[in-house]
C-alpha cells in the first residue's frame, strides 16, 4: 500500500515539474530565477592555484639552483630552460584538462590567456636580457608581480595582491643587491609570492 | 483565449529552467551538461528536452565530445541567445519599473 501511494506521489510530482518547466514566468519570477541562477553558480579556481603552485616550485627551484650553481659552472642557468620547458609541458597538459572539464568562466579564461601572454613575455624579456649581457631576474620579478597583482585584483583575493605587492618591491629592490645575489631573491620571492597565495586559493572556500 | 500580459516576453527564454540555463550560460563560458543540471536542478530527461529547444533557437551552441571514453555535452551561450536574453532582461525591467 505503501509503495503504490508513494509511486503515485512521484509520479504526480514529476508532471508538477514538467507543467512547471513549461510554465510561463511573470517579471518578477523571471528576475528572480536570474538572480538565483547567478548567484548560485561559481567559478572555482582551481585551475589558478595549479599555476601559481606549479609555476611557483619549478621557477623558484631552478633560481636556487642557479645560485648554488654559480660559483661552480659556467652552466649554472641550464636548470631554467629545463624547468621552464617541463612546466610548460604540464600547463598544456592542464589546459586541454580544463577545457573537457565542462564549466570554465569567463574570468578562468581571461586569467589563463593573461598568464599565457606573460609567459610569452617572460621569454622574451630572457632572451632580451641574455642577448645584451643583462641578468634578467629584475624584469621577471616585474612581470610577476604584474600577473600576481592583476589576478589578486580581479579574483578578489588578498593573500594574492599583498604577494604582487612584495613581488614588485622584490623587483625594485633587486637593483640594489649585486647581480649574483639576485638569482636568490627571485627564488624567494617567486617561491613565497606564487606558492603561499597558491595554496591558501587551493583551500579557499568559495 | 484571451492574450497574457507577460506575451511579449519571448516564450524561448520565459520558462524557469531554459531562464536559469541561459543565466548560468551568460556567467560562465561553457557549461557541461552536470553543472547545468546541478544549478538547474532538474532532471537528466528534462535538461535534455530544455538543451534542445534553445539550441533549435540557435540560443545556445551544443558540442558533444568525449572525455576519456565518458561523453561529455558542453554548451556555451550563441550572439543570438546573447541578445534575446539582454532583450528578455529589458522587456522585464520594464515590466518592473526598475
Amino acid at each position: 500500500m505503501y509503495h503504490k501511494l508513494d509511486y503515485i506521489w512521484n509520479v504526480k510530482r514529476n508532471i508538477d515539474v514538467r507543467i512547471g518547466d513549461e510554465k510561463r514566468l511573470t517579471p518578477l519570477e523571471g528576475m528572480d530565477v536570474i538572480m538565483a541562477t547567478l548567484h548560485k553558480t561559481n567559478a572555482n579556481n582551481e585551475d589558478s592555484a595549479f599555476r601559481f603552485i606549479l609555476w611557483g616550485a619549478l621557477i623558484s627551484l631552478a633560481s636556487f639552483l642557479y645560485f648554488f650553481l654559480q660559483p661552480h659552472t659556467t652552466w649554472y642557468f641550464i636548470p631554467f630552460p629545463f624547468l621552464v620547458f617541463a612546466g610548460v609541458l604540464v600547463t598544456v597538459a592542464n589546459e586541454r584538462k580544463v577545457s573537457l572539464a565542462g564549466a570554465r568562466s569567463y574570468l578562468q579564461f581571461f586569467l589563463s590567456r593573461m598568464w599565457l601572454v606573460l609567459g610569452i613575455s617572460f621569454g622574451s624579456v630572457v632572451f632580451i636580457s641574455v642577448s645584451q649581457g643583462y641578468v634578467p631576474f629584475t624584469y621577471t620579478l616585474l612581470l610577476a608581480a604584474i600577473g600576481t597583482l592583476v589576478s589578486g585584483v580581479i579574483i578578489e583575493f588578498r593573500p594574492l595582491i599583498i604577494s604582487g605587492v612584495l613581488l614588485l618591491s622584490a623587483a625594485i629592490g633587486s637593483i640594489y643587491i649585486p647581480d649574483s645575489y639576485k638569482s636568490l631573491l627571485h627564488g624567494v620571492a617567486i617561491g613565497g609570492g606564487y606558492l603561499i597565495p597558491g595554496y591558501l586559493l587551493k583551500n579557499r572556500k568559495l | 483565449m484571451m492574450p497574457s500580459k507577460f506575451d511579449v516576453l519571448d516564450p524561448i527564454l520565459n520558462t524557469p529552467v531554459r531562464l536559469a540555463i541561459m543565466s548560468v550560460l551568460l556567467k560562465l563560458k561553457q557549461a557541461d551538461f552536470n553543472t547545468l543540471m546541478e544549478v538547474t536542478e532538474t532532471t537528466q530527461g528534462n535538461m535534455s528536452h530544455q538543451l534542445k529547444k534553445l539550441s533549435e533557437e540557435e540560443y545556445i551552441a551544443v558540442e558533444k565530445t568525449f572525455k576519456g571514453s565518458y561523453p561529455l555535452t558542453i554548451c556555451k551561450i550563441t550572439p543570438k541567445g546573447r541578445k534575446a536574453f539582454e532583450t528578455y532582461v529589458c522587456s522585464i525591467k520594464q515590466y518592473l519599473h526598475l
